[in-house]
């Protein structure tokens, strides 16, 4: 097993690890808990082989297994940091209305 | 009393905010201040006040914009026709309000910022700072005023939709100043003196200025 393949692996299982932690302390849902499980094996079962995705890359015309498993997980990272981005806006914006209006709610006023 | 609302955003004033409250309520109609989810007794300073002093409170910290968008959301029910907003630890002093609402009558503006004179009990670098700040509202947005970071200002509350600023931090009066520019409101400079205190504009450090002044750069080529 190449070293990298370890570290994935590490990777997976502690992020595993991570999701159970927070479904127990009830920050995930059972179907949260599900998802990101499911998604971390995923990730686990190409790192441990990286083979398995062959018949798919020389359809898609790519040259090695490696080549898709890093597009797919570019394509992965962008979407989920531009959710993150998204999501943090709309937050910001909201817990910005939500101060003011709790402001101009509670004061005095002549 | 040409109906003058003041707006005071504060944040961790404790010492100085019911002092210039009570100094700015000598001079005008309403004095709103914004408690901006300071950690110290702020608001244990301001909110026994009475009328025309109008205490509101922000229940986490947001930034002086925030506030500032606050304090003239209240003017505004208020009934307010001129707003004039003045930083919470006394460097701008109070009884300049009717000098400053007179200069913006006198001279039919409808904007007049406060320009910090003689300031040489500031230190260099926020001196610096300043000069970048200004130079960048002038070649960027042709706004001419010495002081566009001075939270010292008067405006016609009419001119508010004119003028909008989303930043919620030290950037949002920056903003709104260069709104100003934008929006071809005639607008005017009227001179304060410093009384610059150590600790005064905390929080704010070199690293703001350079992010402002990225800021800058980038509204000018969205706008």
């Amino acid at each position: 097993m190449a070293g990298i393949q370890l570290i994935g692996i590490i990777v997976a299982l502690s992020a595993i690890h991570l999701t159970h932690l927070y479904y127990k302390r009830s920050y995930f849902s059972k179907k949260e808990l599900f998802f990101w499980a499911g998604l971390w094996c995923v990730f686990m079962a190409l790192a441990l082989f990286p083979g398995s995705v062959s018949p798919l890359t020389g359809y898609l015309g790519l040259a090695r297994p490696m080549d898709l498993i890093m597009i797919l997980a570019f394509i992965v990272l962008f979407s989920v940091t531009f959710h993150n981005y998204v999501m943090g806006r709309t937050h910001d914006r909201e817990l910005e209305r939500l101060v003011r209006t709790i402001a101009l709610r509670d004061g005095r006023r002549p | 009393m040409n109906r003058i609302a003041v707006v005071i955003p504060a944040y961790n004033e404790e010492r100085n905010v019911a002092l210039v409250a009570r100094e700015a309520a000598r001079h005008a109609e309403w004095v709103i201040v914004v408690d901006d989810g300071s950690r110290d007794g702020t608001w244990d300073a301001i909110r026994s006040l009475q009328p025309p002093i109008f205490p509101y409170r922000h229940i986490i910290n947001l930034g002086k914009g925030a506030a500032l968008k606050t304090g003239c959301a209240a003017a505004e029910l208020f009934g307010a026709a001129v707003i004039v907003t003045l930083d919470a630890d006394g460097q701008h002093p109070p009884e300049y309000i009717p000098g400053i609402v007179r200069h913006m009558d006198e001279h039919g503006l409808q904007f007049v910022f406060g320009e910090r004179s003689g300031g040489d009990r500031m230190p260099f670098i926020r001196r610096a700072g300043n000069y970048a700040i200004n130079q960048a509202a002038y070649r960027l947005f042709n706004l001419r005023t010495r002081d566009v970071w001075c939270g010292f200002r008067a405006f016609r509350a009419s001119c508010l939709p004119r003028i909008p600023w989303k930043a919620r931090d030290y950037s949002g009066e920056v903003q709104m100043a260069l709104a100003v520019g934008r929006s071809g409101i005639p607008y005017g400079s009227y001179s304060i003196p410093t009384i610059y205190e150590e600790g005064a504009a905390k929080g704010v450090h070199i690293l703001h200025g350079l992010k402002l002044l990225g800021q800058m750069a980038l509204w000018r080529m969205m706008s």
